[in-house]
């Protein structure tokens, strides 16, 4: 899914902060790392994008579709079918197993699953070489494997934009590239677009694009 | 199952202190006022059917109701005795039936009632298992007393002792069982039952001895008197009714002296209890002749009053268990506040929060309400009366 | 559940109706002169009678188990009253059932003199009760026609809708008793001049009825009496009337045989026996024989 930006502003309530992005476009299938220093609007950026925050000035366009004309059922519906996420905190559900975790999506969605639906859980769940934690609570596995299982269930549902924040925030370095990898191989072979936010500046060779996001903030004093 | 079940019942295992916690109190809350409206609505059926198998009750003027509980229900304090004479005096067998009655005390805590044949007559009393008191020191036991006991027929009981330092000589005395009633689902299952004559004996009224003529023990006679044998106190009293030899038993004075706690009427036709209700107007200084539902019909009145200041009691408790539960909900979806952002960003709708803790509730909810229904019909099927009595009598 | 009950009821009911149809009025007495009086007032469909053995002395006889059910399954009760079955006061009877048909002459009772044993329990003791009084009232036919009415007056008060037979029937006994007192006065006035003995003291109504002068001995008529029986015997003996014994039951021959030796004739007079045939009538059925004269 193509991503396309033009003209992007975007200021809190306050009206002292203030996003500016005049031009951006991301190629379906193509990979963006955005770094810039905290506070600088990485993650409303990802809101913006994934629709849940809603734009107020400029354009954005996600495929061939333009959130800004779409109720907000509609946004929630978009979400559910093409956008994957991945936090910094991991987001899974402390009550649920693995595998219930990675359906977790599905569960609150209300989205139906197709026949190939537990196949393809084993299949990820086999590459990411998480198949030992699928029946454990999240409390009780590694950081890495946490990871791992949260990128599967980005992936599960099959999106066409992947919106990963600070996915490696909380891993050790070993863990920190091995985890962005798959991050980008997966990306790659099921052709999904990937946007990752990140302030380490030693991950962003492996993606088609980086932006500095501190050129776009704007601080009126 | 929809996935929001899965999670509400994932999370509520999750939590399962919690949970249980809920349950419990929703538990108690909701069965307080269900297991209450069951005893006293059973209570007000044993009562009224009670009321409506003994239509009249002759005693000693005094409080109607203590009158009618003793002598119907075998429970509260002993009224004022009456006498076999008030009792002969009242027999006209063509207009009704009595049944004489005499609380004795207790045998092991439970009462114990002598009666005469007439009550099992009119009762509709038939033992289960062996025999009505046929003799001095018979018993028969209600239901619930040889369940309660595990005495069988041909055991031996005694009754128990009153007054230890009596030295008019009230004894406890041995008695047997004869027979055992089956269940009636009445106050005749908690009560141990004999020949008036046996209750007069274990109340140190009658007695019995050995026989004076045949007797060879010259130290037993203070003195001949006439031709009259005068025994001094030496001379062995029977404690043990159970002998062969119960005819020696007797009582001191003349019978109709002897004391009766009530006497049961059961008219025969309206005009024999109305020409009664004559009679006993009469003596109305000393006598009453109550009309027994009339009676409980007052009883259950103040019961009724007794359920509505439960009903509040029990309406301030929800009232606050409520805002417990509020309180909890508050709290859990607080910390949950990061499932639900994140539930909303990947496109769960926006009251996810609401539907789950709302499903949660209501599994809490009906599991709560499955164990009162459960206890409820426990305590329905297998021991209401105890409970009853537990509750309405303690 | 209601439907069940309801039919249960019915069942219950419909399996009761039999019982019910052979609900008869059922009285029973203590001794069988009671059974024959009743039985002289009672109206045809009516069961009247004494449970205990034929053969065996009604007085001494004390009920078992199965007697004493049926005691307390009866509509009525008659007690001979005055300390007659003694066991009465121990057995767990329908107390407003049982018909003392004594207690409108206690007044007339006799003190078994020689028996009485009161005992009081201390100074405060009751000494009243324990008394014996004599007890076969029916021998003397004017005390037998009170204890009728007192059985007509218990039958009418339970089945007051039968009362007026009752009463009818009462007219009749009275009648018959007021026959059999004459021609025992008759009887007995043929042996004026004759002493009479008694094997048991238990004649002391019919004694003062027809003023006998009765000696009573405690003899058993089952049992041959000792030298020392037979010593008192002799001692009481008036050479110079002829003597008469009155027994309970016909004595052993062997006592016989020695009263005959003594010349000395018995009656049978059997308060509390029944009769040994089965169309006697009242006055056999109190005891008396057929006629009361001297045999040879």
């Amino acid at each position: 899914m193509k991503v396309e930006v033009q003209n992007l502003r975007y200021s809190y309530g306050t009206g002292d902060f203030r996003i500016s992005i005049p031009d951006l476009a991301v190629p379906s299938g193509q990979s963006l790392g955005i770094v810039g220093p905290s506070g600088c609007g990485k993650t409303t950026f990802l809101n913006i994008v994934s629709t849940v925050t809603r734009l107020r000035q400029g354009s954005l366009t996600l495929g061939d579709v333009n959130p800004a004309e779409m109720t907000d059922a509609k946004c929630r519906e978009f979400r559910a079918r093409n956008i994957g996420y991945v936090y910094q905190d991991f987001g899974l559900i402390d009550y649920l197993s693995g595998r219930e975790n990675l359906l977790y999506p599905f569960f609150v969605t209300g989205r139906k699953g197709d026949a190939t639906l537990n196949g393809r859980i084993e299949q990820l769940a086999d590459e990411f070489g998480i198949t030992h934690v699928l029946g454990r609570k999240p409390q009780t596995i590694s950081q890495g494997e946490r990871q791992r299982l949260a990128i599967c269930r980005a992936m599960l549902g099959m999106p066409s934009l992947i919106l990963a924040d600070e996915p490696t925030g909380n891993l050790d370095p070993a863990n920190k590239s091995s985890i962005l990898d798959h991050l980008c191989r997966q990306c790659q072979t099921s052709g999904a677009t990937l946007i990752v936010v990140t302030h380490d500046r030693n991950l962003t060779d492996r993606f088609d694009q980086v932006i500095d996001f501190s050129d776009f903030a704007q601080v009126n004093r | 199952m929809t996935g929001l079940a899965l999670l509400a019942i994932r999370n509520l295992q999750h939590n399962k202190v919690r949970s249980a916690v809920l349950i419990f109190v929703l538990t108690i809350v909701t069965s307080i006022p269900v297991l209450a409206n069951l005893v006293i609505s059973q209570a007000e059926r044993d009562l009224m059917a009670r009321a409506q198998t003994t239509p009249l009750v002759y005693g000693a003027q005094g409080s109607p109701i203590d009158l009618v509980l003793g002598s119907t229900y075998f429970s509260g304090q002993s009224t004022t005795d009456v006498k076999m004479a008030d009792y002969l005096n009242l027999i006209d067998l063509s207009s009704f039936a009595l049944a004489p009655m005499r609380r004795a005390g207790t045998i092991r805590g439970l009462p114990f009632v002598g009666v005469d044949y007439e009550y099992f007559t009119e009762r509709g009393l038939r033992p289960s298992e062996g025999f009505l008191p046929l003799r001095v020191g018979d018993v028969v036991l209600g239901h619930a007393v040889a369940q309660k006991t595990g005495l069988t027929i041909g055991d031996e009981l005694r009754t128990d002792a009153t007054q230890a330092f009596d030295l008019a000589g009230s004894y406890p005395v041995t008695l047997r069982v004869s027979g055992i009633l089956p269940r009636t689902n009445s106050p005749d299952d908690g009560v141990v039952f004999a020949d008036l004559q046996s209750a007069w004996i274990a109340e140190g009224i009658g007695h019995g001895h050995q026989e004076l003529t045949t007797s060879s023990d010259p130290n037993l006679l203070l003195k001949p008197q006439n031709s009259a044998l005068v025994a001094n106190s030496s001379l062995a009293t029977y404690t043990d009714l159970t002998q062969a030899d119960s005819d020696a038993f007797h009582n001191h004075g003349a019978d109709s002296d002897l004391p009766l706690s009530a006497v049961l009427v059961f008219p025969r036709s309206p005009k024999s209890e109305a020409l009664l209700k004559g009679r006993v107007a009469e003596q109305q200084e000393t006598r009453q002749l109550v009309d027994v539902e009339n009676v409980i019909q007052d009883l259950l009145t103040r019961v009724f009053q007794m359920k509505s200041i439960l009903q509040n009691v029990v309406a301030s408790m929800a009232i606050a268990t409520i805002a417990a539960l509020f309180l909890v909900v508050v709290l859990s979806v607080r910390m949950r506040r990061r499932e639900f952002e994140i539930a909303n960003q990947i496109g769960a709708p926006k009251r996810i929060a609401v539907f789950l803790v709302a499903m949660e509730l209501t599994m809490l909810l009906s599991a709560a309400l499955g164990l009162t229904l459960a206890i409820s019909g426990a305590v329905y099927i297998f021991d209401i009366d105890a409970l009853s009595r537990i509750l309405v009598e303690r | 559940m209601r439907p069940v009950l309801f039919l249960l009821t019915i069942l219950v009911g419909l399996a009761a109706m039999p019982s019910m149809a052979e609900d008869k009025r059922t009285v029973l007495t203590v001794t069988p002169a009671l059974s024959a009086l009743a039985q002289e007032i009672a109206t045809a469909d009516m069961t009247i009678s004494y449970p205990g053995p034929a053969d065996e002395n009604a007085a001494d006889w004390t009920p078992g188990d199965a007697e004493l059910r049926q005691y307390q399954q009866a509509d009525l009760i008659l007690l001979v009253g005055a300390g007659y079955s003694p066991w009465t006061a121990t057995a767990a009877l329908p107390r407003a059932r049982m018909i003392d048909t004594s207690q409108g002459f206690a007044d007339l009772y006799i003190g078994r003199e020689t028996d009485v044993v009161a005992h009081q329990h201390g100074p405060s003791g009751d000494a009243n009760h324990h008394s014996e009084y004599a007890n076969t009232f029916w021998l003397n036919p004017k005390l037998a026609q009170r204890q009728a009415r007192e059985i007509s007056r218990a039958f009418s008060a339970l089945w007051p809708e039968l009362a007026e037979e009752f009463q009818k029937n009462l007219g009749a006994t009275i009648e018959t008793l007021e026959a059999l007192n004459a021609a025992l006065t008759a009887e007995f006035t043929t042996l004026e001049n004759v002493q009479l003995f008694a094997s048991h003291p238990v004649y002391q109504y019919m004694d003062q009825a027809y003023g006998l002068g009765l000696h009573s001995f405690h003899w058993e008529p089952d049992q041959h009496p000792d030298s020392g029986q037979w010593k008192e015997f002799d001692a009481q003996l008036d050479p110079n009337r002829r003597t008469v014994m009155i027994w309970e039951e016909e004595p052993m021959l062997e006592t016989l045989k020695e009263l005959q030796n003594r010349d000395v004739s018995i009656i049978v007079v059997s308060p509390s026996f029944t009769p040994s045939f089965a169309d006697a009538s009242l006055r056999e059925k109190l005891g008396f024989p057929k006629a009361v004269g001297l045999r040879q």
